[in-house]
């Protein structure tokens, strides 16, 4: 048997009785993995968790009971907003304690308000600690409100002399005509003194001609989000939840903390002289630099396909409709996180100097290549530290892969980024350990 | 109780800490350079500094309408606009948005000028990126102005001043100046309130996101230093330091109060340093309450040091302590909502996490920052920090006696 | 078998070998003798083809340790001070890793580990961890493990250190044994008695240079042949004895040292009763008698000083 495999079988024997390193690089991972799952949604086993509704106070205001209702129905039918009528004092407080994330503050007579062209000043009370939350209802309230602006304002700008002080008259037989309750509509022009009916009929048919006008924009916009032309151009891998986003990432920064175990495992060998003894057996250093790789990248590669099986099957995670190329992506990553931590271990005399570098690389690495937040989020300067790491790399591939669920062929790049890598640093830690062997560092 | 046997162990775990250098890295440098990433990208999901760029293509072929809505975008302070004479094909705004070099572009059609003319109805794209907050921000002053270019344009379309008076739904003329007032000066307007704490004319509030990093990681990274080091206790077992300390004095009770106070001292001094720090470099104002924000961090760092110093009384070996200090180290601060807002997970996450001490200390901090709050209004938060406290005290102090044993 | 010829190594400016020169024979069981740090296992790395030499020539079982590591490394076996074992893995499992990277394997392989468990009594405990093992089985199978491919040489770089009488006495009874099949050794020690209970040749090292060497006979006489009688003489009578003792086979005159009388001669077997019979004729008694015979300990003393030595 080749000294490469004898000694990656035993590296590997010695993975699988180490109950505490399986403890620290497997169910550890699994641990936060699954309350990553639980946080964020993840579906399987656990049922769908959705993101809580938005506690909503709504106050103020003298519409009428059944209005209220119809308007605190509608926000709920979006499963947005968990709605709470109450007083302007209540909502006050309630938004202060954080009980609810905002609160809308009607005016009184709103309805006439709307119609008859008076200032109309809706309150908006936000939670302080809830920048998610309540900022939602901000946008989602300024967006309404803005159509509704642009349309009075190109209204108000043709027809100047309308009055909006009867525009609520107007409304009401125009409201009557198209939803087609013609007596209504009847009943009203009866009570009219013939000016108005006039005036009426005028109004409607401006607001017909508008409303038409309004209907068929004059400039065809459209629209690209990243997201939809990423998933239209693919099977659509249609992610739900920000767990989708946050496991592959995850899973690579642990698979780093894996490798980097595999390399600290090389200076504990030299400190406890069996690598010596190695040195004087008929196996080069060449061949320890290699076993050690392989192993690396097998443990690494393993851990990280095993975290991703683990919450597609508990959590119902997306992971993609390429599943060769998660796992080639996964081969990738691995032998490139045992080259880089090979070569930091050869930098370093002791395992304790190798702990404290991996650890604080690993962690800022994780930070600027993309593991704690999605890499699609990530802007240009940090883009350009970002792809100088080689968990970029892997965490872009799974993005492209599983978040944007396209194919082999979208990845190609960043596989051959991360063999590169691979490839360089591990001539490079052969090169350091032939080095440091010739020098008598190494025993 | 032996007040000097306790502060020689403190002293001597204490000398240890700074004996080491690399200390300082997980006690000062980690939790900063956490805090000023995490509150970069948090905050603005891009770096700091570069501005986002909108790029509009197909400039020569618009007409003044469009021009002038290009102009007000202009003068936005969130975004630059890049207007190009030349148009490009949608390939070309895909990958500026893929590789990051813009936030949002707009292509219109080269007949763009013409086709308003002829009452056709010209094509505008706009790409952006809804993953991305600096793109997300350009989507929403595009929108607003798109809206009120294709309000105005489809306006001005009823306009016909020799049918006017015949036919009421034709205007004669389109007030122009009266739209941009209107637009401008709503008539409907939503008057947004943070019910939160005032310092001058500025609202406080949770938006810039160091203010969540800052006591977020202050937190994390003292958790995370006290288990670490719940290693030290295993391997001063194993190397029979522990015995010879029992030796020389044999009360249970001041070997684990001197175990627990060292880390005690630490963290505070830890704490201190790095709410000090954040403060100076961020400008971070920690509240109104300075007694609230001072209980926090003492409940906190007793917890802590409980916390390692019972995890190094259930750990058998340096691997094991590690293992379980890095489960917990990374599990608590993540279920009790130090790396992202509570208020993103769903409601019984959010009821488990406020029912943890990392989520409870974190709570406190943000009503101290967001809402202003003192002492009684945070009273409950800091009422079961001071229980977690005592409990993994007394648990740690019942396993070191059994250990001890 | 080894051949060491004006071997050099530095560490920075710190010499830890200096011009070290020593021959080893077929079948020779050497002893490197030395205190803590006098640059034993320096020596021993450097034989091993761990450590680059900076000067002299080591040829070991026929090959050039500089340009032929790989022949040398082949030829020898080591058995390191530490423990350099994986303790997480079972005794046969960690035999079985060495046979295996030696090139052992199916029938062969298991034979070698099950003749090598035998022979140091480990059968019994083959498939347990080595974690759990007594320091004196760890030192067994250390051993063992080196010798897995039946190597030409032996280098045993202190295998007896931190393990009780009994432990030691196997592990120099299996060395001894190895011996008389043919093994040569070369075992570094700073246990006096070891060395010259075992070893047919000792080379006795301090601060990288060879102090003495030879086989225990000829290092003893290296000190010279005389015996040292120590007695207590009344003061009144020690003039007498000056003139007595040439009679005696005195060498030079005795001494009075912390108020007992020092006589060197050549053979203390028949000074001695002539002595008693002097004293007896002078009726004086014979008190506080102490014969003193040279020995290995006085000569390692001798050679290598008696401060402590202390090295980080």
């Amino acid at each position: 048997m080749p000294p490469v495999i004898t000694l990656v079988r035993k590296d590997l024997l010695r993975q699988v009785r180490d109950v505490k390193g399986l403890l620290l690089y497997l169910i550890a991972p699994l641990f936060l993995t699954t309350i990553m799952g639980m946080a964020f949604g993840g579906g399987s086993i656990f049922g769908e968790q959705r993101i809580s509704a938005i506690p909503l106070a709504l106050a103020g205001g003298d519409l009428p009971e059944e209005m209220k209702e119809r308007l605190a129905e509608g926000l709920q039918e979006t499963e947005l907003f968990a709605v709470t009528w109450t007083d302007t004092a209540t909502a006050g407080r309630l938004v202060e304690r954080g009980d609810a994330k905002a609160a809308l503050i009607l005016p009184d007579r709103l309805g006439d308000r709307f119609f008859t062209g008076e200032d109309v000043e809706i309150g908006l009370l936000k939670d302080p600690n809830s920048p998610v939350k309540a900022g939602l209802v901000e946008l989602i309230l300024t967006d309404a409100l803005r159509q509704f602006q642009a349309g009075e304002a190109a209204y108000r700008s043709l027809w100047p002399e309308d009055d909006w002080s009867r525009a609520g008259d107007a409304a009401v037989v125009y409201e009557d005509f198209t939803s087609g309750d013609p007596r209504r509509m009847l009943r009203a022009l009866r009570r009219d003194d013939g000016q108005l009916r006039e005036g009426l009929l005028d109004r409607a048919e401006r607001w017909l001609a508008f409303s038409d006008a309004m209907q068929e924009p004059a400039v065809t916009f459209v629209r690209h989000d990243r997201q939809e032309w990423e998933e239209s151009g693919t099977a659509g891998a249609g992610s739900a939840s920000l767990y989708d986003l946050f496991l592959p990432t995850f899973a690579v920064f642990f698979m780093m903390w894996g490798a980097a175990n595999i390399v600290r495992e090389l200076h504990r060998e030299r400190e406890n002289r069996t690598l010596a003894r190695l040195l004087v057996g008929p196996v080069s250093g060449r061949e320890i630099t290699l076993a050690k790789w392989v192993t690396a990248l097998l443990v690494g590669a393993s851990q990280l396909l095993l975290l991703l099986l683990f919450g597609w099957v508990l959590f119902g995670v997306n992971i993609g409709h390429a599943p060769l190329a998660v796992l080639l992506v996964a081969v990738a990553a691995g032998a490139a996180a045992a080259s880089v931590y090979l070569v930091l271990g050869m930098i370093v005399r002791t395992e304790k100097a190798l702990d404290a570098l991996t650890t604080v690389f690993t962690l800022v690495s994780g930070m600027i290549g993309g593991n704690f937040f999605p890499v699609d989020a990530m802007g240009p300067t940090l883009l350009f530290f970002g792809r100088a790491t080689f968990n970029y790399w892997a965490n872009r591939a799974y993005s492209d892969l599983i978040t944007h669920g396209r194919g082999l062929e979208a990845v190609v790049g960043e596989i051959s980024v991360l063999v590169a890598i691979a490839a360089i640093g591990l001539t490079l830690a052969m090169l350091l350990f032939s080095l440091r062997q010739r020098r008598g560092v190494l025993v | 109780m032996n007040p000097r046997f306790i502060g020689a162990i403190v002293a001597m775990r204490l000398r240890r800490i700074a004996a080491d250098r690399g200390n300082v890295i997980w006690l000062l440098v980690m939790p900063l350079v956490f805090t000023f990433m995490m509150g970069e990208l948090m905050g603005d999901w891009s770096a700091s500094g570069a501005k986002p760029t909108l790029v509009v293509y197909g400039m020569r072929g618009a007409d003044p309408a469009f021009s002038a809505m290009v102009d007000r975008l202009g003068t936005s302070d969130d975004f630059r606009v890049v207007a190009r004479d030349t148009t490009a094909a949608p390939a070309r705004a895909r990958r500026l948005l893929e590789g990051k070099y813009v936030s949002g572009a707009l292509i219109i059609a080269e007949d763009y000028a013409d086709s308003v003319a002829a009452g056709q109805r010209p094509r505008v794209q706009f790409f952006y990126d809804s993953d991305r907050r600096s793109s997300q921000g350009v989507r929403r002053a595009v929108d607003r102005e798109l809206a009120r270019l294709a309000t105005r344009t489809a306006a001005e379309r009823l306009v016909d001043p020799a049918a006017a008076d015949s036919d009421p739904a034709l205007a004669s003329a389109f007030d122009d100046s009266a739209y941009a007032r209107l637009y401008e000066e709503p008539r409907v307007r939503l008057e947004t309130e943070v019910r939160g704490r005032s310092r001058g004319a500025d609202l406080l509030v949770l938006d810039d996101a160091r203010e969540h990093s800052a006591p977020s990681y202050t937190l994390m990274f003292i958790l995370m230093f006290m288990l670490m080091s719940a290693k030290d206790l295993v391997l001063e077992r194993q190397n029979r330091t522990l015995d010879r300390l029992r030796i020389a004095h044999p009360s249970t009770g001041d070997l684990v109060l001197g175990f627990f106070l060292s880390g005690f001292v630490l963290g505070l001094v830890q704490g201190g340093l790095l709410l000090l720090i954040n403060s100076l470099w961020t400008g971070i104002d920690y509240g109104d309450s300075p007694a609230a924000l001072v209980l926090v961090m003492v409940l906190f760092v007793a917890m802590s040091s409980a916390a390692g110093l019972l995890l190094g009384t259930l750990a058998t070996s340096g691997g094991q302590a590690d293992g379980l200090g890095m489960v917990f180290g990374l599990g608590l601060p993540a279920l009790g909502g130090l790396w992202w807002p509570l208020e993103v997970t769903p409601e019984f996450m959010q009821e488990f996490g406020r029912a943890l001490p990392t989520g409870q200390a974190i709570t406190v901090f943000h009503d101290l920052i967001g809402r202003g709050h003192g002492v009684a209004e945070v009273a409950p938060m800091l009422w079961g920090l001071g229980f977690w406290a005592v409990l993994l005290l007394v648990l740690a102090a019942l396993r070191f006696r059994r250990y001890s044993v | 078998m080894i051949s060491v010829q004006d071997l050099v190594k530095k560490y920075g400016s710190f010499v830890a070998v200096d011009h070290l020169s020593f021959e080893v024979e077929r079948g020779e069981l050497f002893g490197l003798l030395g205190p803590n740090g006098a640059g034993k296992t320096t020596t021993i790395s450097v034989l091993s083809t761990l450590l680059p030499a900076d000067g002299g020539t080591v040829v070991v079982a026929g090959c050039d340790v500089g340009r032929d590591p790989g022949g040398v490394r082949r030829r020898i076996g080591m058995v390191p001070q530490e423990i350099a074992l994986y303790e997480d893995l079972s005794a046969r499992d960690n035999l079985r890793f060495w046979g295996q990277l030696y090139g052992l394997s199916g029938s062969s392989l298991h034979t070698r580990v099950d003749e090598l468990l035998e022979a140091v009594e480990l059968t019994e405990h083959g498939r347990q961890r080595v974690s759990r093992f007594s320091g004196g089985m760890k030192r067994r199978l250390n051993l063992a493990a080196g010798l897995m491919h039946g190597p030409e040489v032996l280098f045993l770089d202190e295998p007896t250190v931190g393990i009780d009488a009994q432990a030691r006495s196997k592990i120099l009874d299996l060395i001894r044994r190895l011996n008389d099949d043919g093994l040569t050794v070369l075992y570094t020690t700073h246990y006096l008695e070891e060395a010259e209970q075992l070893c047919d040749r000792i080379g006795v090292i301090d601060q990288g240079r060879l102090a003495a060497l030879g086989d225990k006979d000829e290092l003893i006489r290296q000190i010279g042949d005389e015996d040292t009688i120590r007695f207590v003489l009344p003061p009144e009578a020690f003039d007498d004895l000056v003139a007595a003792a040439a009679a005696w086979g005195a060498i030079g005159d005795p001494e009075i040292r912390r108020g007992r009388v020092v006589l060197r001669v050549v053979d203390g077997g028949r000074a001695l009763p002539q002595l008693q019979a002097w004293l007896e004729a002078r009726d004086l008694p014979l008190a506080h008698l102490e014969i003193e015979r040279p020995n290995l300990e006085n000569l390692y003393l001798n050679l290598t000083g008696r401060a402590l030595r202390e090295t980080t």
